[in-house]
């Protein structure tokens, strides 16, 4: 199944990263096996870069940090450009399972989907607490509303899209709000998607600060209004 | 004149002068300059004579001069904070591009 995906479809592995230079280095060596790993070094002050590259990764590098959608443009477009099939999003600091890529895959290459979401809810969740879990759901909802796409997880890194369906959406959000605006573009696209049971484990290392100030969420719900407001 | 008429007058002398130099030195164009000039020669007039705003207000149905200027002027920060806001977002675009450009770039240089 790995074998045939790298055979058959020119697969790249998108992973955005910010001063992530603890886990970077096993996350690029387990995607090795299924595709090129190109790793966009968004500005990280840590070295996060040359652990990229040591491991085995393309390296990008943001020179300044410009956030996490930026970063996922920046190196999907890379890409498409470089002959990209399948790009697969996929986070830097060891949440998800690169076993749960072939599960991405299997939809775009039999041809049911142009669009692939991981979704937590439907796979499994290590070590998530009571207030992400709501945060969660109520995005889930929140999703709904806004873009009338009905999900079991809205806010999942993890996803896959054919070149071609990537090259049609138009993507302005630089920072989390990225994640919504995907969603959105999906639908006004009129792209075929599925989601797929993906697994999120929840460390001590990932879940420290966040980068985004303490209420990402609500920094994601602003910058998604704004987006709306100002074409 | 009162002490806040020559204070406000003041204020908006040195900040015409300034507008001024910053037109000669070619840093905002003539009609920036216009705008500027026609907004504080307002604040001069109205300064000067407060009976102007006073009648305008009766005209709009205000109470009284000085709330319809500061009416007004908290009409105008707000219409100037969404400007800034706006342009803000343009450079937070531009800069995105201009970082991707930079990436971009420096890795396809470097496998040439």
């Amino acid at each position: 199944m790995v074998e045939r995906a790298k055979k058959i479809m020119n697969t790249w592995i998108i992973v955005p990263a910010y001063n992530e230079v603890r886990s970077i280095q096993s996350v690029v060596v387990s995607l090795l096996p299924y595709g090129k790993v190109l790793v966009v070094d968004d500005g990280s002050s840590d070295g996060t870069w040359q652990a990229a590259k040591s491991a085995g990764a393309l390296v990008l590098r943001h020179i300044i940090n410009r956030g996490y959608g930026a970063a996922l443009v920046t190196g999907s477009n890379y890409a498409v450009a470089h002959g990209a099939e399948i790009i697969v999003h996929f986070d830097a600091d060891g949440q998800f399972e690169a076993t749960d890529i072939p599960t991405v895959l299997k939809p775009i290459m039999q041809g049911q989907a142009e669009v692939v979401l991981g979704s937590r809810f439907l796979g499994h969740i290590q070590g998530m607490t009571t207030l992400k879990w709501s945060t969660l759901k109520l995005a889930i909802v929140f999703t709904w509303i806004l873009s009338g796409i009905k999900l079991t997880d809205a806010h999942n890194g993890f996803r896959g899209f054919t070149s071609r369906a990537w090259s049609k959406m138009i993507l302005n959000q630089d920072l989390m709000a990225f994640s919504s605006e995907v969603l959105d573009q999906i639908i006004e696209t009129k792209s075929r998607f599925v989601e797929v049971p993906v697994t999120v484990r929840y460390t001590e290392y990932s879940k420290r600060g966040s980068k985004q100030g303490s209420w990402p969420a609500l920094r994601i719900v602003r910058d998604i209004f704004l987006g709306k407001f100002i074409k | 004149m009162s002490l806040i008429q020559l204070f406000i007058l003041l204020v908006v002398l040195v900040v015409v002068w300034r507008l001024y130099t910053r037109w000669q030195k070619k840093e905002i164009t003539l009609v920036e300059f216009l705008e500027w000039l026609a907004l504080w020669l307002v604040a001069a007039i109205i300064t000067l004579l407060p009976q102007v705003a006073s009648y305008l207000a009766n005209v709009v149905g205000v109470g009284r001069g000085s709330d319809l200027v500061v009416y007004l002027a908290i009409l105008l920060v707000f219409y100037l904070l969404f400007k800034i806001f706006v342009r803000l977002e343009r450079f937070d675009k531009q800069l995105t591009k201009i970082v991707r450009h930079l990436a971009i770039n420096e890795l396809d240089d470097k496998n040439k």
